[in-house]
């Protein structure tokens, strides 16, 4: 799925793109991934969960999230997440303390998008004329806001998903420089 | 579209043995993050096969020095046949991998970031006019600092996987 641009997007980041073929712990993945949304106050949607007929190979199954956050009055951060799994099947995995668990075996591709909109509220969208307006407003009066401070925000919210969802998915390179930025407490 | 330079061409290493995959993933970002660059990370692929496992993650490092340049350097690593094995190190036992990696590094100045000088083509008559001999200087030093940087990253990534890097000749030998 191609993330597309809507005119209304004048700033963002992404596509970053994950694609893995082995085990993971998609139950764990799923919860991780809505809890990450959820303690940082966003609204999630699952717009699309689809689940097509099983072929000898295994499962296959779409995933489309939303989430939107309004971030000040006149900003909002909004996340396009794509998942989809194929060929998945569950497996039962034995830990080293002897614990059973449930994993699934397959390829799964991930597709993480983050966007700001500005002008949530819709006050500058009566006529062409505020229209114009509004893009002045955020090229030349608060763009160093939005650049240095905004953007920059969503930008390391984005990467610190994306992390998060490497470290799940037990990938090689799973950490994100900028973690502890804001202290040594944080954790994904 | 602003304008793009490749000035570091591709370095590349090609190492098999045992490697600490995540330290290795660790130095790039440790420095990265010493030197003040965002890393982003656009491709991460890893395929899990019974000969070991296949990997391909693309970076790019980015650094804003001015709001007319950018360094962005490309580091691709590629590794197959990857697998897990337990040595013991300092009467300690480590979990490291074993392989083939291949990295590549390439360098890129990217001027006019913000594509300001594009909207006439007198526009880029002059920018190419300004970065070739009006601030030539300039776009000398970036170009310098960047190639250090690139072959910073690349010695120190030769040094974290042991691979002897030989002195190179000079090119006028010393006059005794």
């Amino acid at each position: 799925m191609a993330a597309a641009k809507t005119p209304w997007l004048e700033y963002g980041e992404g596509p970053l793109y994950i694609r893995k073929a082995g085990v993971w712990d998609m139950q764990d993945l799923y919860e991780s991934m809505a809890d990450f949304l959820r303690m940082r106050k966003y609204k999630l949607h699952e717009k699309i969960y689809k689940h097509k007929r099983p072929s000898p190979f295994g499962a296959e199954r779409q995933y489309v999230w939303e989430a939107s956050r309004e971030e000040t009055e006149y900003y909002e951060f909004h996340y396009l997440i794509y998942f989809h799994t194929y060929d998945a099947r569950d497996i039962d995995v034995v830990d080293a303390q002897g614990n059973k668990k449930n994993f699934t075996k397959g390829r799964i591709w991930v597709e993480l998008q983050a966007d700001l909109r500005t002008d949530w509220e819709k006050q500058w969208g009566s006529s062409k004329f505020w229209g114009e307006l509004k893009s002045f407003f955020n090229k030349y009066i608060i763009k160093n806001n939005i650049v240095m401070a905004v953007e920059t925000k969503l930008k390391y919210e984005l990467y610190e998903l994306h992390a998060m969802i490497k470290q799940r998915l037990q990938m090689e390179s799973d950490e994100f420089e900028h973690l502890h930025l804001s202290g040594m407490h944080r954790k994904y | 579209m602003s304008m793009i330079r490749l000035i570091v061409d591709h370095l590349k290493l090609d190492y098999q043995g045992t490697l600490d995959l995540k330290g290795l993933f660790r130095l790039i970002n440790a420095w990265a993050y010493e030197k003040d660059m965002e890393k982003n990370e656009n491709k991460s692929n890893e395929f899990e096969a019974p000969e070991g496992k296949s990997i391909e993650y693309e970076n790019q490092v980015t650094k804003r020095l001015s709001d007319y340049t950018i360094f962005v350097l490309k580091i691709r690593i590629l590794g197959s046949g990857l697998k897990k094995v337990d040595i013991a190190k300092d009467r300690k036992k480590a979990r490291l991998d074993h392989g083939r990696i291949q990295f590549f590094l390439d360098g890129f100045l990217q001027t006019d970031s913000e594509s300001k000088w594009e909207e006439r083509p007198f526009f880029v008559f002059l920018r190419t006019l300004f970065d070739k001999y009006i601030y030539r200087l300039y776009t000398d030093r970036f170009e310098q600092q960047l190639t250090r940087d690139c072959y910073e990253l690349f010695h120190l990534v030769e040094k974290f996987l042991n691979i002897h890097s030989y002195p190179k000749p000079a090119h006028h030998s010393p006059v005794h």
